[in-house]
């Protein structure tokens, strides 16, 4: 080292799905999730490691093909670029794809310097019989190339003692320049005399995106040339025995049937459905009795200590309850996070897109839309976050808004309590089936409607890889899983706290019977609207309080009702008071008239746009009034 | 060479080879940065449930895409 002490900016760029986010992750020892996915890293992710009394700060960024400045991943990448010089280009190549990696490279080669070479995924290229010989391309292109399996172990100092050589220019640095056919050398000529006086140093680069901007052949020419010279090399560095059917292609033949693959994905997922709710069930009991618990210890303790009685009813029955509520949720969303963790890092979503996409399409909303839709009737937070994967802006917005309908079990759970209370059995088995397909259809008509209210920006394009399975990484699906419900909780914590004193608050003041709480009062004026659709003020405070949490309608029903009291239990009571028709009007506006506050708040900080939510809010309530009023008079008629 | 055609009028399994993309700017760019690029070779590995999207294999992966997407891909056969 020449005694330099001045940090270095790594930036890192690759195509998607090269494992630029599981490398980043070993370097840095983050756990920003990796997925198998093109645009899941959304965000510019930079983080600072010391390195020899240096500071090196790597930033990892989208997935990209080239430089074009079409999608929101390409654009990203170039103003992050223009606005934050970068004292090292880290190109990350997957072994397994070689030419659209160094196709990347080498329009990387053009536009910057230093720039340095990671060839990843050098294990799987192995067991498929690839070698790739590293120093070749080094020696060929003049650049440092460090071979390295990033999921698996990784010489992170051998690492960044190349970046500090490439940084310091230790390493000799050569300007890379692919020689182009001859009109488009002759039009760079024409272009560089002209543009010398005002553009800086040597922009070759630049005059070709202008080159390619200006004319379509050009276009197809440049990119096509430079395609040649990756093809090129990649048969000059890797050495490939003729391979077969990979075992990936097997898997394929059925998971991508043209008649059981249908059948297999929707196996799949009511596989992981079922084993959610099997694994998750006992233990989120345990929680919410966990809590129940706590509540009642940490009472009997504030009351000896003479803490006063108001307070302590609020922590233990406001607070320790709204919470445990939540809580309880924990263990099944933790579950579903390590379900869509593998969908994810196996590669088995890009085949759901597959599989979906024509019908979805057909609806309005991309294939990838499914996903989050499927996963919304886990949980309508887990297809919030899962809208994650759609890249532009106006197919995630769809798809958050819509997932915000889907049928929860918190909602079905409530659901099925009163169709079961209400019907008969083939009857209740109509009900039901009618309320979820009634869901659907408004799942459908959302999506239809957003297109009124938002700009869809550009044509969406469909077009992507389709890459082998890969096995996933126990390590990653455990860091991932943890991460993610960590950082659930970390962001809902506040509003759930707040929620819950809120609604205790409304609840239990003023003092004395319920009838006379604030929340009655409320709900006693807004009966007139309730009316419309026959509903009393007693299943308006029911629809209120489910705001909080969507489960917890039929509690509030039985403090309502006063089920406790009563001598029957909740399910006659509510026979004697409510007739058939406005308990399935009651459950038709429950199941859509708004998400609960937890998916409120995740739609605001995935979206980061309070028009959104509004626009969700606004939607479920008009929806759940119209087919409300719509069911109550049509039910009269019969 | 044969007479050009679109991809999507191509058929299963058959050696084509990639003479000319078209459609917008950023659907262009897009393919052609993907390594669907004139002279490239592509074949028709196999169509989802109600024939779209198309699975294809271009410089040695599989790639998916829209029936028409397909359309502004135009091929020739290889003898």
């Amino acid at each position: 080292m020449n005694g330099n002490s001045h940090p270095v900016h790594v930036a890192i760029i690759g195509n998607p799905n090269v494992g630029k986010s599981a490398l980043f992750n070993s370097i840095t020892g983050a756990s920003q999730i990796i997925g198998n996915w093109c645009g899941k890293t959304t965000e510019v992710c930079t983080m600072a490691v010391q390195y020899e009394h240096r500071t090196i700060h790597f930033t990892d960024l989208p997935g990209i093909y080239g430089y074009g400045n079409h999608s929101s991943e390409e654009i990203l990448v170039n103003d992050f670029l223009r606005e934050t010089p970068s004292d090292v280009i880290m190109v990350v190549i997957d072994a397994m794809n070689l030419e659209r990696g160094l196709y990347l490279l080498l329009e990387t080669l053009e536009r910057f310097s230093p720039v340095m070479v990671v060839l990843n995924k050098m294990d799987t290229a192995a067991e498929q019989d690839v070698v790739v010989f590293h120093d070749r391309l080094e020696t060929e292109l003049q650049v440092p190339v460090s071979p390295e399996i990033a999921t698996g172990r990784l010489n992170a100092e051998e690492l960044f003692a190349t970046v500090l050589q490439v940084a310091d220019h230790v390493l000799p640095v050569r300007n890379y320049a692919i020689r182009y056919g001859e009109k488009i050398e002759k039009s760079l000529k024409e272009l560089t005399q002209s543009a010398a006086s005002y553009l800086p140093g040597s922009q070759r680069w630049l005059l070709l995106k202008q080159l390619e901007s200006e004319n379509d052949s050009m276009q197809s020419e440049i990119i096509s040339t430079r395609y040649n010279v990756a093809e090129d090399i990649a048969t000059r560095i890797a050495a490939k025995r003729q391979a077969g059917e990979t075992f990936s292609d097997r898997i394929d033949r059925w998971t991508l049937h043209r008649i059981w693959g249908v059948p297999i994905m929707l196996l799949a997922f009511g596989l992981m459905f079922y084993l959610t709710f099997a694994v998750s069930r006992p233990i989120s009991e345990w929680v919410v009795e966990g809590f129940d618990t706590m509540g009642e210890m940490l009472g009997r303790g504030l009351l000896a200590v003479n803490f006063p009685q108001l307070l302590t009813n609020l922590l233990v029955d406001g607070i320790m309850k709204g919470v445990g509520a939540t809580m309880g949720f924990l263990p099944q969303m933790a579950v579903f996070f390590l379900f869509y963790t593998l969908i994810q890092d196996s590669g088995y979503l890009v085949r759901v897109v597959f599989l979906a996409d024509r019908v979805m399409s057909a609806m309005g909303m991309d294939g990838k839309t499914f996903l989050p839709l499927v996963l919304g009737c886990s949980c309508n937070v887990n297809g919030i976050l899962a809208s994650r994967i759609l890249s532009s802006r106006y197919d995630r917005t769809v798809a958050i808004l819509v997932s915000s309908y889907a049928p929860c079990p918190a909602r079905l759970g409530v659901t099925v309590f009163l169709v079961s209370a209400f019907f008969p059995s083939t009857a209740a088995t109509f009900v039901m089936l009618s309320l979820l397909g009634i869901s659907l259809c408004l799942m459908v008509f959302v999506a239809y409607v957003v297109s009124w209210f938002i700009p869809r920006d550009g044509e969406s394009s469909f077009l992507m890889e389709l890459p082998p399975y890969q096995r996933p990484k126990m390590q990653s699906l455990a860091a991932s899983t943890a991460w993610m419900t960590l950082n659930f909780v970390h962001r809902i914590r506040n509003v759930i706290i707040a929620a819950s004193i809120v609604m205790w608050c409304l609840s239990n003041f003023p003092a004395g019977p319920f009838d006379h709480s604030y929340i009655a009062q409320i709900g006693q004026v807004l009966e007139p609207v309730g009316r419309l659709m026959g509903l009393n003020w007693q299943l308006i405070v029911a629809l209120l309080l489910g705001i909080a949490a969507k489960e917890s309608a039929l509690s509030s029903l039985g403090i309502i009702y006063h089920a406790a009291q009563d001598s029957g239990n909740l399910a006659e009571i509510l026979l004697r008071n409510i007739s058939p028709l406005t308990a399935f009007t009651f459950m038709l506006v429950y199941m859509i008239y708004t998400p609960c506050v937890t998916t409120l708040v995740t739609m605001y900080q995935e979206t980061k746009d309070w028009r959104i939510v509004l626009y969700g809010i606004a939607g479920s309530f008009v929806s759940a009034l119209v087919l409300g009023i719509a069911a109550f008079h049509l039910g009269q008629m019969f | 060479m044969q007479k050009d055609i679109t991809l999507d009028a191509a058929a299963m399994e058959q050696e084509l080879k990639v003479t000319e993309i078209q459609g917008s700017n950023a659907q262009k760019t897009k393919m052609l940065q993907m390594g669907i690029t004139p002279g490239t070779s592509v074949r028709i590995l196999r169509r989802a449930p109600m024939a779209d999207p198309v699975e294809i294999k271009v410089r040695g992966t599989r790639m998916v895409l829209r029936r028409d997407e397909c359309h502004n891909i135009r091929v020739a056969g290889v003898e």
